[in-house]
Formats: structure tokens, C-alpha cells, sequence
């Protein structure tokens, strides 16, 4: 079962987008900031991909990525940004695909599919 | 002297002009001439007396060599200005070797014309007035105007994202009912959530919206008020009651009766807790009302984040929103409508606050606006 680590900070799109991905036979690990999801990688828990919101407290979706302390993790980890606000500068290496919110939930749900089985 | 064809000729030119000797003595002129410099009769006079009646564009003495410089083989075209008349008077100084004179052995005279150009320098030095104005108009428009417009994109940005937040939790909700429906896996307790959920995801929509037409109405100076007889303790009682929390504590000093728009005293205490809230860091949060002579005041003090004192001004803006060190939803409208409300009943707030020790907003409002 493939392991994916949801960074978002608000609690009904957090349930919810958990509770789908788990319906599609997901485990899920939730965190409400880039700060917490940091602390897991650097505890030794490696998902095999991040669902990443970008506006959080604490430490937003961009300060995650360009965190120098788990930029070598985050090389090997598909990350999917999910995002209501405007991008740029998103770090491509990292960043295997972006999709807005309000998302199809299809395209959300086979995106993640496909960067999980490449 | 001339001979009197030579003055002839000079006298019947429709310019003014002048012509000197090789030594500088006024050889022949025109009333035109008399005229620009302000002379009643240029009999006996010098290329010297002249040259001191006016000056140079810039303002600095004429030499008066100018006129009748033996270096100046050549006709030259300078611009001078007459001391007694005010006049500009653009100069063309021909110089002329006199009989059987080398030129460069001081022996030229010169014949000058002269035109007035009064007018034009007039023109210009307006159009250049003109120009400098709307060049320091322009600056002074720009940039008000580019924050304004800078103001404007964030807020766009930040009301999208506010408003696609409830959405994509909506429409995430939405997959799973589909799906658990679908399986009939729904209990009662489940649907009773999720109905909840969505309500209180509508509402914050709703309140969204709401808060957007409010500021556009403000901005307009549209807004309308039904006052009415209130009891403000009871309306603060009631908005107290809607966030369904032990944080906040009213303490009502004394009973406070006046005359205002319930919706609108809703609005100030609804927007002043919701902003303790989010940024009072989950600690106690304190509503006072008391009454100072013929204002009621309403006090909420929070002890959490507090507020920089070089943000005071900024936090009444449109669309502004401080750093912080937390990340909360918002548009950055509440404030500013509770200060615009509050003005409009004639009232006044107040912010004290200390970083990292928590805010109290006083709101002072007349008893009858």
C-alpha cells in the first residue's frame, strides 16, 4: 500500500481529501503545515508522495520546498501542489505536478495514480 | 553720419536696427529700435550703453563686444533681454570692415537687428511651467496609483483563495457522499455531519460575499442604517452566543441603552471577536461594555499575537493585512468595515496593543447616531 503525506493547513479539506485518498486504498499521514510535514521527513518517514497545499502558517508550501534541510529527500519524493493561489517559481524538480482548487476530484485522483506508479 | 539714403532705408526696415561705428558709436537707428530698449533717442550713444541695458538669457551682463566683436568675422543670432523694457529681443550682429580696415584690426563696425520675441519666450516658459506641473502630477498620481492597483491584485488574490477554500472542501465532500451513496454506506450521523459541515462552509461563503458588497458600499458611501431602540448588552450577549466558545467572556458593566442599526452592531462585535480569535492564540478573550457619559464603549481584549506599533494605522486600511506569524483566513476587509460602521454613527476606535502580549480595540459610539 502506497503512502502519501497530505500538507494542508485547513482541517475540512484535510478530513476530506484524507478520507477520499484512503477510499482509493491510500494510506494517509496528515500534517497541517510545512513545518510539521518537515519534522516527519527528518523523523525517517519517507511517503512515496506529498500532496502539498502552498499558503500555511507556520511554514508555507514554498518554504517547504526550498527548505535546504530536506531538499535531498525531497529530490526522490513526487510532490502534487494543491493550491487557490497564484503560482510561480516552484521549484520543477520537486514539483511533478500543480492543480488548483477547487480540483477535479478525477484528474486530482489519477495524477496521483500515475506519479505513484512511475 | 550716414548718408541720408542709408538713414532712409534704415528708418523704413520693420525691424528694429542699429548700426555702429567701428568704434562703437550709434551710426544709425529706428524708432523699432527705440521702441525694444526702451530709448527716447540713441544719439550719442554706444554699443556700451546698450550692452548695459540688457542682459543675457540667463540673466548675466552683455559684454559689448558681442555686438561688434572684430573676432566675429561671422554673423551671429543670440537672444537678450532689455532691462528697462523686460523685452526679449533676439539680436542678428553682422559685423562690417569698415573702408580699407582688415577685419581683425579693429576696424568693424556692425549693423544689428533686432526682433522681438517676447511672446515666444512667454509661451514657452509657460508650456515649460505646464509641463513641469504635469510631470510632478504625474509622480505625485503614479504612485498612490500603483499601490492602489497593487492593493487591488492582492485582494484579488486573496479573496479567490478564500473563496475556493470552502469550495474544494465542498466538492471533496461531495466525491465521498457520491461514492459512499453509491455503496449506501451513509449512516444518519454522517449525513447529519456532512449537512453541517456544508453549512458552515456556506456560511462562510456567504459571509465572504457579504463582507466584499459591504466594503463596496462603504467605499460608495452607500450604506444604509435602521437605527432602532437596542439594548447593546443583549445584541453583544446574542453575537457572543453564535461562536459556540468558553474563550470569550462579556462582562457587561452597566445596562447601555441607545439608538442604533442592529446589523450594524452585530457587524462591529462579530468582526472584533472573530479578529481575537484568530489571532488571540486559543487564550481568553474579553468583551467589556460600559458608558462614558453619552458614548457606549465595547472593549475586546485579546492576549495573543498583538500587533506592531507601526502596523496601528495599517490594520484599518481596505484590504490590509499585517505579517503575522500565523496563517489565517481573511480578506482583510473586518477591521476597515468596523471602522468605516463606526464613523458613520459619529463614534471613534482605538487600538492598544503590544507584540506578543495581545490587542484590546476600544469602539466608542454615541448613544443615539
Amino acid at each position: 500500500m502506497k503512502t502519501i503525506l497530505l500538507v494542508e493547513d485547513d482541517i475540512f479539506i484535510r478530513e476530506s481529501l484524507a478520507e477520499l485518498l484512503k477510499m482509493e486504498n491510500y494510506r494517509v499521514v496528515v500534517a497541517p503545515d510545512g513545518e510539521k510535514a518537515k519534522r516527519l521527513l527528518l523523523q525517517g518517514f519517507i511517503p512515496d508522495l506529498i500532496v502539498l497545499d502552498l499558503l500555511m502558517p507556520v511554514m508555507s508550501g514554498e518554504q517547504f520546498l526550498q527548505d535546504a534541510e530536506i531538499q535531498a529527500l525531497l529530490e526522490l519524493i513526487p510532490v502534487v501542489v494543491l493550491t487557490a493561489g497564484l503560482i510561480s517559481g516552484l521549484p520543477k524538480k520537486i514539483v511533478r505536478a500543480i492543480i488548483a482548487k477547487p480540483p477535479n476530484i478525477q484528474e486530482l485522483l489519477q495524477t496521483i495514480k500515475r506519479l505513484l506508479n512511475d | 553720419m550716414l548718408e541720408p539714403l542709408v538713414e532712409a532705408v534704415v528708418s523704413a526696415l520693420p525691424n528694429a536696427v542699429v548700426i555702429f561705428s567701428p568704434q562703437g558709436n550709434v551710426l544709425a537707428y529706428n524708432s523699432k529700435a527705440l521702441e525694444l530698449f526702451g530709448f527716447n533717442s540713441m544719439q550719442d550713444k554706444s554699443v556700451e550703453d546698450l550692452a548695459q541695458t540688457c542682459t543675457l538669457e540667463n540673466g548675466s551682463p552683455i559684454a559689448s563686444s558681442i555686438f561688434v566683436s572684430p573676432q566675429a568675422n561671422e554673423p551671429r543670432r543670440f537672444m537678450i533681454r532689455s532691462k528697462k523694457t523686460g523685452k526679449w529681443i533676439l539680436v542678428y550682429a553682422s559685423p562690417v570692415a569698415s573702408d580699407g580696415a582688415q577685419q581683425g584690426k579693429n576696424k568693424v563696425g556692425a549693423i544689428t537687428i533686432y526682433s522681438e520675441k517676447t511672446e515666444i519666450v512667454k509661451n514657452l516658459s509657460k508650456l515649460s511651467r505646464e509641463l513641469q506641473q504635469k510631470t510632478k502630477y504625474q509622480v505625485n498620481i503614479e504612485k498612490p496609483l500603483l499601490e492602489a492597483i497593487k492593493l487591488r491584485d492582492d485582494f484579488i488574490s486573496m479573496a479567490s483563495h478564500e473563496l475556493k477554500t470552502p469550495l474544494t472542501s465542498m466538492k471533496l465532500q461531495a466525491e465521498i457522499v457520491k461514492r459512499k451513496h453509491n455503496e449506501t454506506q451513509l449512516t444518519r450521523d454522517q449525513l447529519d455531519k456532512l449537512f453541517s459541515t456544508w453549512e458552515e462552509q456556506l456560511e462562510r461563503l456567504n459571509s465572504l460575499i457579504d463582507g466584499m458588497l459591504d466594503v463596496s458600499a462603504l467605499s460608495e458611501g452607500k450604506i444604509k442604517t435602521h437605527p432602532c431602540k437596542l439594548d447593546l448588552g443583549k445584541a453583544i450577549k446574542s453575537q457572543v452566543g453564535r461562536f459556540y466558545t468558553e474563550q470569550i467572556s462579556f462582562i457587561k458593566k452597566k445596562q447601555v441603552i441607545g439608538t442604533w442599526d442592529p446589523r450594524r452592531i452585530d457587524q462591529i462585535v462579530s468582526n472584533l471577536l472573530t479578529n481575537a480569535i484568530k489571532y488571540g492564540h486559543k487564550k481568553p478573550i474579553e468583551i467589556i461594555l460600559d458608558q462614558d457619559g453619552n458614548s457606549a464603549v465595547i472593549e475586546v481584549t485579546d492576549h495573543g499575537e498583538g500587533i506592531a506599533r507601526e502596523n496601528f494605522e495599517k490594520i484599518f486600511k481596505r484590504f490590509e493585512r499585517v505579517p503575522s506569524d500565523i496563517s489565517v483566513g481573511g480578506i482583510g476587509l473586518g477591521l476597515y468595515i468596523v471602522k468605516q460602521i463606526v464613523e458613520t454613527t459619529g463614534g471613534s476606535i482605538a487600538v492598544k496593543s503590544k507584540k506578543g502580549e495581545g490587542s484590546t480595540f476600544t469602539v466608542r459610539i454615541p448613544l443615539s447616531s
